[in-house]
């Protein structure tokens, strides 16, 4: 297995970061989610632990608090339910960040399945008090999938630094 | 875990600082929000931002369907025109068999001196395409594109071919938000086709299904009648077809009949909806001494 975590790796750039957050939140939009069964994972979300893990200075509860409104507004629901729970997220990222950075990426998954299943049972508990409602099974399936999506997503993310540099500065 | 993390630079405020500050305003954002609905302001003034943004990201898939539609054969285009002319006389049949029947309800109200509720039933209304509807699994909810500037308002009433979709629960500058009627516990007044007999019913949260409570057990009601709004909320103009009963339980164990329906219009299979555009004025309530009536609502969560 390539080992990632222990490479030495250009910087990253701050629009890179700006770019796939963003497009995280476009993805999160697509109306891809007429099925039922909605399983596909919250794009925003796991790009926003990647890098509040690898890049903790750059991106953190500003990008967390502000994308969780933004997808407050886009899905139509309590304003501020995504906010809360981003921003709790990426806490608990940040508070096992020293042991996580010393894992292999599917350790790590392990990890952001279970962040993530905090953060969907807070979802799930918000709803609940506000319209006494449970949500079905495919809402519980999300944090599988995008845990299953973490080490790819990885090496996706991590391909502009990982070029090898062309023009000598 | 003994130690938290401990920092390497200290710049700013510690992390348990920062997301306690920002938790802390996005509870407040959730409370008020929940107890007093009273940021749609910020809700607009976010959505104007995003509204470009989400356009962009809608684009990929409408200019495939666009392209799609761009390569269709020319033997497509030319039995599609045929269909489409056939369709045309049979409509054109049936309106005229409509403005017949229109006419002679007309002279049929006058001759009863009812209120002439002609006005109300001819509604100027705007024809929306459905732009996504929420990823949230668990709500009912569809956005349009049609919004206050298109002359749609607050709580307008949605339909489709099949029937009533749903209700106009928030309203922006160029899309509106539909609530269906399939929501958790949105209600609304209907009867029954058959006999007249009235009703409430309520969404459950699923797609394809719905239910009337507190029908009593021996009530007039069998599967596969149609349902359709009785109006008497003020807010569903009569008439409109809502849903189908599907099967009546009697149990001995309950106090009330649970009848289970089906909702007859289906915007997960079509893309076009009609917003009706004016308000159902209702008359004004009698002036009773003691008890105090409320318009009942559809829709509206405590």
């Amino acid at each position: 297995m390539v080992d990632v975590g222990r490479e030495i790796l250009r910087p990253v750039r701050w629009w890179w970061m700006s770019f796939t957050l963003l497009a995280g939140l476009a993805l999160n939009a697509l109306p891809v989610a007429r099925q039922p069964l909605n399983w596909s994972p919250d794009w925003f979300v796991l790009a926003l632990l990647f890098w509040g893990l690898n890049q903790p200075r750059q991106v953190g509860f500003t990008w967390a608090f502000a994308g969780g409104l933004v997808m407050d507004v886009m899905l139509g629901d309590h304003l501020g339910q995504y906010a809360l729970t981003h921003v709790l997220m990426l806490y608990a990222m940040l508070h096992w960040r020293q042991r996580l950075t010393m894992l292999t990426p599917w350790q790590q998954a392990v990890h952001v399945f279970l962040v993530l299943l905090g953060g969907q049972t807070l979802l799930a508990l918000i709803r609940w008090l506000s319209v006494d409602e449970w949500p079905h099974a495919g809402f519980w399936l999300a944090p599988f999938t995008a845990a299953l999506c973490w080490w790819p997503l990885g090496l996706l993310l991590r391909l502009p630094q990982r070029k090898p540099r062309v023009t000598g500065v | 875990m003994e130690h938290p993390a401990r920092p390497f630079f200290v710049h700013g405020p510690s992390a348990v600082l920062r997301a306690v500050l920002y938790g802390g305003a996005a509870l407040v954002l959730l409370l008020a929000d929940h107890h007093w609905h009273s940021l749609s302001v910020l809700r607009s003034g976010v959505h104007r931002v995003l509204e470009p943004v989400m356009r962009v990201a809608t684009m990929p898939g409408a200019l495939l369907s666009q392209g799609r539609a761009f390569f269709v054969t020319q033997h497509e285009v030319m039995q599609s025109n045929e269909n489409l002319r056939q369709q045309l006389l049979m409509q054109s049949q049936q309106i005229s068999q409509l403005q017949q029947a229109s006419v002679e309800n007309g002279v049929l109200r006058q001759l009863l001196s009812l209120k002439n509720q002609q006005q109300a039933q001819q509604f100027p209304s705007v024809l929306g395409e459905i732009l996504y509807s929420g990823h949230d699994p668990f709500n009912q909810k569809l956005i349009i594109n049609r919004g206050r500037n298109d002359g749609v308002h607050d709580g307008a009433v949605v339909l489709d071919v099949g029937g009533v979709v749903g209700q106009v629960t928030q309203l922006y500058a160029g899309m509106s938000e539909v609530t269906l009627i399939t929501d958790k516990d949105h209600a609304v007044p209907v009867e029954v086709e058959r006999n007249g007999l009235r009703a409430v019913m309520y969404g459950l949260g699923q797609r394809n299904e719905l239910e009337i409570r507190h029908l009593a057990m021996n009530a007039d009601i069998q599967p596969n009648d149609v349902l359709i709004t009785s109006g008497v909320d003020g807010l569903y103009p009569r008439g409109l077809r809502v849903g189908l009963v599907q099967r009546v339980e009697q149990s001995g164990n309950r106090s009330f009949a649970r009848v289970v329906c089906s909702p007859s219009g289906s915007p997960d299979k079509r893309n076009f909806l009609l917003v009706l555009g004016e308000k159902v004025v209702p008359p004004p309530l009698p002036v009773s001494p003691a008890v105090k009536l409320k318009p009942k609502k559809g829709g509206h969560r405590g």
